[in-house]
């Protein structure tokens, strides 16, 4: 009995205890630290938790699956005008809001997954483009939805009668969700769904012969993937308190790709370092420019070239992400504790 | 009991005749060998079976039609295979390819995922499953390499892999496609030995198809023998070897 329950044990939530202990930490440390940033940091802050949980969306899609979306700034739209919608046009609660922006990018998503059935690679790639495209082209219509061009206003939440109007207490709500997130996204990863993720992207013939509906799990994958997108886009459009498209383009996606693979494609870690690395890095970037030249704006050509070849060098120097750096550093801390994994 | 029926099979890559008119069956509790020339169509009937092409003719397991069935029903049915050159998943682990085997019994989709641990999640049966993958694994002597990436494997080490990937999913007919190919002697009379356990304490049929004689002779309690997609030969080990037919298939002598 005493060895079963090690054997089951061998694999909790982050793998050893100590590493669980440390995660704990963490988290901790984060929720406590950010009561006290002012709005430059927490903006930083907010914005990478969310970045986080649709990044988590899109490597399950990418780095697990195998599949492929360029459409994610889209879907995070869908996300944040349906909460908008369903919380000041139809009078729902919050949370129940939020559920259901993420069902209904769900559904949404599954649709624009559709083609991944005969698609694969660039050409799925192209059909994706093609589903950012139709859903931009979709909120500049819906004014009755989206508000159009104008954009439309959102209330950050009040849950029984607890305000999270401060940045720093909303903080905390975009971090529940963040680590509920990364829960979930380690238990698909462990279980007999994300090893059906990985069986359809390594080998699709295999694994249907092995009893794999390759259909279902590529479903599965787009449904989940558009439901992160979508909760994130919610916890994205309460926290500018306003929903304007622009938010939600072309360039948004690609962005949210570059982040899934510099952080590390098919690795919770990875969703997260990805975001925190695109977030900070312009920001490392103005600094340095500010420190050049006190007229920042004509350096704004150059930073895009800098981040560029930085993402480059990126992915010839740790073709794995930061997700492998991240392991290294964990595994090296870890052995100068001299703490036995 | 006939447990698996080949009817009148037939299958066409374009003007290339690959099957023609192949009819046999396999009883429960046999083990039933398929040898041939190379391109007599051997892995392509395996295919057939396992929902790969879709030939003309019939195909029945315990008397439900399977042509034209979706591949993933087939490990429900009791049909599993291992192929010939090896169909792991990469970058996956021992374990969690073992386990991609038995899953197609587990009950956990989206939701029972997300409640991992609460009691309508799917931690128990994950439990279940990973015990029984390790016990397959203890069998075929993997056990110390479970954690281990399955590509950093040696190929031997490898095709035992597919062989626990088949045996969790409690195959009633197994499909070995070259199951010894590549192996060392001793590795090849592991492998036989093991394939004989399953088959006789465990009640796995057996559908084999081995280049490698000497295992096909030892183990076999039919075989079957196909050239140019058409079965010429049928019966026990003895039989076919005296076959003037085979003789000719194979060492070219006029029959």
């Amino acid at each position: 009995m005493d060895s079963n329950k090690r054997s089951n044990c061998s694999r909790p939530l982050l793998g050893t205890r100590h590493e669980c202990i440390g995660a704990i930490g963490l988290i901790v440390a984060v929720a406590v630290i950010s009561q006290f940033l002012d709005d430059y940091f927490l903006t930083l802050l907010t914005t990478i938790s969310i970045y986080a949980l649709a990044g988590m969306g899109l490597n399950l899609l990418m780095g697990n699956t195998g599949l492929i979306s360029i459409a994610h700034a889209g879907f995070m739209g869908v996300g944040a005008f349906s909460s908008a919608y369903l919380i000041h046009d139809v009078g729902l609660p919050v949370l129940l809001s939020i559920i259901l922006a993420g069902l209904i990018t769900s559904a949404v998503g599954m649709f624009f997954g559709l083609p991944s059935l005969r698609l694969k690679g660039v050409y799925l790639a192209m059909a994706s483009f093609a589903a950012q495209i139709i859903l931009y082209w979709a909120f500049e219509v819906s004014r009755w939805f989206t508000g159009g061009q104008d954009g439309r206003f959102v209330d950050r939440p009040t849950i029984l009668g607890v305000s999270f109007f401060e940045s720093n207490h909303y903080y905390l709500f975009v971090l529940a969700f963040t680590v509920i997130g990364a829960i979930v996204n380690f238990n698909i990863l462990r279980s007999k769904l994300g090893r059906a993720f990985s069986a359809v992207r390594d080998r699709a013939i295999a694994a249907e012969l092995m009893g794999i509906n390759v259909f279902r799990t590529k479903m599965a994958a787009f449904g989940l993937s558009t439901f992160y997108a979508g909760v994130a886009g919610a916890l994205f459009g309460f926290y500018l308190e306003f929903v304007a498209i622009q938010a939600f383009t072309l360039f948004i996606s690609i962005q949210f790709l570059a982040m899934v693979i510099i952080g590390g494609l098919g690795k919770v870690s990875g969703s997260i370092l990805g975001a925190a690395f695109i977030v900070i890095l312009p920001e490392v970037m103005d600094s340095i420019a500010l420190m050049i030249t006190p007229n920042a704006g004509e350096m704004a050509p150059i930073r895009m070239g800098v981040f560029g070849l930085i993402v480059v060098v990126f992915l010839i120097y740790e073709p794995h992400g930061l997700a492998r750096s991240w392991r290294r550093f964990v595994d090296w801390g870890l052995a100068r504790m001299g703490v036995n994994r | 009991m006939t447990l698996l029926d080949v009817n009148n099979v037939s299958l066409a890559f374009g003007g290339v005749q690959a099957l023609s008119d192949v009819t046999f069956t396999v009883e429960e509790g046999e083990i039933f060998s398929i040898i041939g020339p190379n391109g007599a169509g051997k892995t392509t009937l395996l295919n057939c079976i396992s929902g790969v092409y879709p030939p003309t003719g019939t195909i029945r397991m315990e008397g439900v039609e399977i042509v034209g069935m979706k591949p993933h029903k087939r490990p429900k049915l009791g049909i599993t295979r291992t192929f010939q050159n090896i169909a792991l998943f990469p970058t996956e682990s021992v374990i969690d390819n073992v386990l991609v085997g038995s899953d197609y019994m587990l009950r956990s989709g989206v939701l029972r995922t997300c409640l991992y641990w609460t009691p309508l999640g799917c931690s128990a049966g994950e439990a279940r499953a990973r015990e029984a993958a390790l016990e397959a694994l203890g069998i075929l002597g993997l056990e110390e390499f479970a954690d281990a990436p399955v590509a950093d494997l040696p190929y031997g080490s490898q095709k035992r892999v597919e062989l626990a990937r088949a045996m969790v999913a409690k195959p009633k007919l197994l499909l070995l496609d070259e199951p010894t190919a590549g192996m060392t002697t001793t590795e090849k009379q592991e492998l036989t030995e093991q394939v004989k356990v399953l088959n006789a304490d465990h009640g796995v049929s057996v559908v084999m198809i081995e280049h490698d004689m000497g295992v096909v002779m030892k183990i076999s309690h039919r075989i079957m023998v196909l050239d140019f997609g058409k079965k010429i030969a049928e019966g026990s080990p003895a039989e076919v070897t005296d076959n003037p037919k085979v003789r000719k298939a194979y060492l070219g002598e006029e029959a």
